[in-house]
């Protein structure tokens, strides 16, 4: 038998086992070189003209659905935010939500009927399909009452709510006439286009499918065929592939120009600090959001990593919603005013935004976002504000409100009435895990014996007992209008409450089970009327549901939810940002296409 | 080998599946939360459905669609004249996907980066474990031995993000993450392979590192024991070269308690390593296993754990049936 030749009969031969691991390193050290992998690129568009996307936030692995392109079947709308609302499908309107400003896209202007009965919209000409067909007014015809006849679609039933029908006047002019009236229909279904998106269907490639299955890909037959500048070339669970549409409607009309990146690529972000590693190394252009601290040392590394701000520490943007300490104003120890103001008066939002989020965002106390639309409202409702001063913490203000509501406190030091202690949990969702401890620190050192209870990651208990009215205190974020403030305010109208308690509600942000037939009225008012600023009545009933708001602490607004999304300039500059404010950053918004309109070449490595 | 006993084995093998299916059907419905209410709430959550019927129209159409209406024995008995079919349901998550093709679309990486992982890992470390106890190795390996405990005692994500920080950030010589190059179609060509051989480095590399120390500390203490047998002392009284004894004694014995572990971990690869994945955004079936537990997706968990089920019983089925191969001295028959 042959002698090994790392062995002799007595010990490893380490003179024979060296070169030979040497080799091997030198050998895997030459395969891996940068020059060796630079040779081996395989992708067939070179980095440097391609845009790298990654998911919104971090911690997914794969695309879900990669090969699945109905953006109206279950789970349509991550499909459309995710990738198409700015590849496939192009939407009637755009809007700035920084300045308020409707862009027209698709559409070239809408006009509400004086009864809010109907919207006359004219299309921009010479719009195609990319496959070359014409969009016309028989397409959105076509898609609006396919939604409102397809009970399984996404949006359906607001659709069958609204639209009686479409009436197409000639290719390019519609009339959607409406079932009741409704001012803001236009706006919300096919203007703002951020948390709901209705894209248009091409009828010639969708009549006759089912719409709740129908996959709507097919790459050998140019599907999912759209308006958009690029079109889908390849999809796995790792990346979907976009590449240019060098005949894109808009590009040959002269409306835009085309985008300088050939080719979109989506990919999975993989956990946070992986993303964080891919963002430095240059994997990312547009990469998921990051924590503040995180993005420091991100942008520390490499200076091309960039946010919204270009300055801490609240580096990031606003986006419509508000933290919100939830309250039961129905059923429970929170249904007493007295104790809500307590609450209020417990809670230091300073500190909680310093601890919870390293002071990077800015308190608030009414459910506006500092978004321009918004921020032209608050400045008028300031007086109210400074009338109740909910952002007021005060240990013996707090404890004022408790013995006026009969509480006194225990042995323990904590808040009881008639011999029971005033205990609950603190219910907080995981995605808004660093706010839970702190309140429940700040709320516990005022005699509430408050316990922070976590669900995560699955949320959906959670939601089953905040919206059924079955809890008294919760985290959320209270998302709302990034116009107005009928949009937020709307949502302690009492017809969102629940039937009872331990039925859920008719909304998933209008927990507070509020009810006030005051305020229903003011809602109803301000519902029939388009919002301007300037307009006196609506400015008027604005402050009159902002004052009930305050005085009966419907909800107690903590701070602004800002999120620290990231850019990389190493390929790719012209991102939006404070300074250059053309749309809202995050890549989910259909407006994030605008982006991918202006981006110019970086310096590339 | 007895026909009975073959009988015997696939009777229980049979059982086991179906005790396992059937807990595998009833304990995701233990759960309080409804799976299309749970993806309404996400749709919900994303700003759809403003109009109070929207989530009701559309929970009452699912629920049928799904079957979810129907009493639980009738969903339960359903699910099996399905499984008769290889029909694994449609995916409530990924509507409307079929739980097999996302099972196979996953399936290819995390078999692919576990099964050469594994068996590298195993390799590597039974190798070393062996020469550990060897009398006549080097005193200089003994310096293996802290290092070996050490790097089982790390979960293999944190070696993953050690990894990435020395081998992706601090001195970037191999890819940070994804299975292959963002913007590259897959396809059969050499550049591809390669590419995608080059980002399974990192993750199979923590993979290995952590599962050296396991493999190799198990045939530490084996070899250990095969010292003592009188084999060995007769190999040595009758003048055998030390590697003979080596590889031929006391390895080929030793090995046999670690075949019974590289099995179960072999079958076991259909579980994923959820973490790696996570951590190097690698599109396997742990996570695909994680978003159907995180989603309430009935189907993809019960087609996932039934893979993995039917796995682990399967290999212990057949370790059972190639054991006598390995060791003469096993032997199933009547006494």
């Amino acid at each position: 038998m042959a002698r090994s030749p790392f062995m002799t009969p007595r010990r490893v031969n380490w003179r024979a086992l060296g070169p030979s691991l040497g080799a091997s390193v030198m050998l895997l050290a030459a395969a891996f070189s940068p020059a060796a992998l630079a040779a081996g690129a395989p992708a067939d568009v070179a980095r440097k003209d391609t845009l790298i996307i990654s998911e919104f936030g971090p911690g997914n692995t794969e695309l879900q659905d990669p090969q699945n392109m109905n953006p109206y079947s279950l789970g349509g709308l991550g499909r459309v935010r995710g990738i198409l609302n700015k590849t496939i499908y192009e939407f009637l309107y755009l809007y700035n939500h920084n300045t308020g400003e409707q862009i027209p896209w698709l559409a070239q202007s809408y006009t509400v009927a004086p009864d809010a009965q109907s919207v006359d919209v004219t299309l921009r000409p010479g719009i195609e399909w990319s496959d070359g067909q014409p969009f016309t007014s028989d397409d959105v015809k076509f898609t609006l009452e396919l939604l409102r006849d397809s009970p399984t679609l996404v949006f359906a039933a607001d659709i069958k709510e609204w639209v009686k029908d479409v009436q197409v006047t000639d290719a390019q002019n519609f009339r959607i006439n409406l079932n009741k009236p409704n001012v803001r229909f236009f706006y919300f279904y096919f203007v703002e286009n951020s948390e709901i998106h209705l894209p248009i269907l091409p009828r010639h490639i969708w009549q006759g499918q089912d719409p709740a299955t129908f996959t709507n890909f097919d790459l050998a037959t140019g599907s999912p065929v759209g308006t958009g500048p690029y079109v889908l070339v390849d999809a796995s669970g790792q990346g979907q592939l976009f590449d240019r549409n060098d005949k894109w409607w808009a590009a040959k009309t002269g409306f835009q120009a085309l985008p300088k990146p050939l080719r979109v690529v989506f990919v999975s972000p993989g956990a946070a600090d992986t993303a964080a590693a891919r963002t430095i190394n240059n994997e990312f252009d547009a990469a998921a959001i990051m924590q503040p601290g995180v993005f420091e040392t991100a942008h520390a590394r490499n200076p091309n990593v960039v946010s919204w701000n270009t300055s801490g520490p609240s580096w990031g943007a606003p986006d419509a919603c508000l933290y919100t300490l939830g309250l039961n104003t129905k059923w429970g120890p929170m249904a007493d005013v007295r104790v809500r103001r307590a609450v209020q008066h417990s809670i230091n939002r300073q500190k909680l935004v310093d601890l919870a989020y390293e002071g990077a965002t800015v308190s608030q106390v009414i459910p506006f976002s500092t978004y321009g639309g918004l921020v032209a409202y608050q400045t008028q409702v300031q007086g109210l504000i400074d009338q109740y001063k909910p952002d007021d913490p005060d240990s013996t203000k707090a404890a004022s409100d408790m013995q006026e509501a009969g509480y006194t406190k225990d042995s323990a030091g904590f808040w009881s009435k008639n011999g029971t202690r005033l205990t609950t949990d603190l219910l907080t969702p995981g995605w808004l895990k660093p706010i839970g401890p702190v309140l429940e620190k700040q709320l516990r050192d005022n005699g509430f014996d408050v316990t922070f209870k976590l669900f995560d990651p699955d949320t959906n208990p959670y939601f089953d007992i905040v919206r059924a009215g079955k809890g008294d205190l919760w985290v959320i974020v209270h998302c709302g209008s990034s116009n107005e403030p009928y949009g937020t305010l709307q949502h302690f109208h009492s017809k969102y409450n629940s039937p009872a308690q331990g039925q859920q509600n008719n909304y998933v942000w209008a927990n507070s089970q509020y009810s006030n037939p005051e305020y229903d009225g003011i809602i109803n008012q301000m519902d029939g009327i388009l919002p301007s600023p300037t307009d006196a009545t609506y400015v008027d009933l604005t402050s009159k549901a902002v004052n009930i708001f305050l005085r009966d602490v419907a909800e107690i607004t903590l701070a602004e939810e800002r999120h620290v999304v990231t850019f990389n300039n190493t390929y790719w500059t012209g991102w939006m940002n404070v300074s250059n404010p053309y749309a809202a950053p995050y890549s989910l918004w259909a407006p994030f296409i605008l982006s991918m309109l202006k981006i110019e070449p970086g310096a590339g490595q | 080998m007895s026909l009975a006993y073959v009988v015997r084995r696939l009777g229980v093998f049979v059982l086991v599946i179906v005790v396992a299916v059937s807990i595998n059907f009833f304990i995701p419905r233990l759960r309080s939360t409804n799976p299309i209410e749970a993806r309404m709430n996400e749709y919900a959550a994303q700003g759809g459905g403003n109009a109070a019927a929207s989530m009701k129209a559309l929970i009452v159409v699912y629920n049928q669609k799904f079957g979810f209406d129907k009493p639980l024995w009738e969903q339960y008995v359903n699910y099996w004249r399905d499984l008769a079919r290889f029909d694994l349901g449609t995916s409530v998550a990924f509507f409307p996907g079929l739980v097999r093709d996302e099972i196979l679309r996953a399936a290819p990486w995390t078999i692919g980066l576990l099964a050469v992982s594994t068996l590298m890992a195993f390799f590597i470390g039974s190798v070393l474990g062996a020469l550990l106890a060897w009398p006549n190795t080097s005193r200089l390996f003994s310096i293996f031995v802290p290092v070996l405990m050490t790097l089982s005692a790390i979960p293999y994500y944190l070696l993953g993000l050690l990894l990435i920080y020395l081998l992706a950030l601090v001195w970037p010589i191999l890819p940070t993450a994804g299975a292959y190059t963002s913007g590259a179609r897959l396809a059969l060509t050499w550049p591809i392979v390669g590419d995608i051989v080059r980002h399974a480095i990192l993750p199979a590399g923590s993979i290995i590192l952590a599962g050296i120390g396991f493999w190799g500390l198990g045939m530490r203490a084996m070899m250990v024991t095969i010292m003592g047998e009188d084999y060995m002392i007769l190999a040595q009284a009758k003048g055998l070269r030390s590697p003979t004894i080596f590889w031929r004694y006391s390895l080929r014995n030793a090995l046999l308690p670690q075949i019974t572990g590289l099995a179960l971990s072999l079958a076991s690869i259909m579980s994923g390593a959820l973490l790696v994945e996570i951590v190097f955004a690698y599109p396997g079936i742990g996570y695909l296993l994680y978003r159907g537990i995180s989603g309430n997706d009935y189907f993809v968990i019960q087609g996932v754990t039934l893979f993995i089920i039917v796995s682990v019983a399967f290999a212990l089925l057949l370790l059972d049936f190639i054991y006598p191969l390995l060791d003469p001295r096993i032997q199933f028959r009547r006494s």
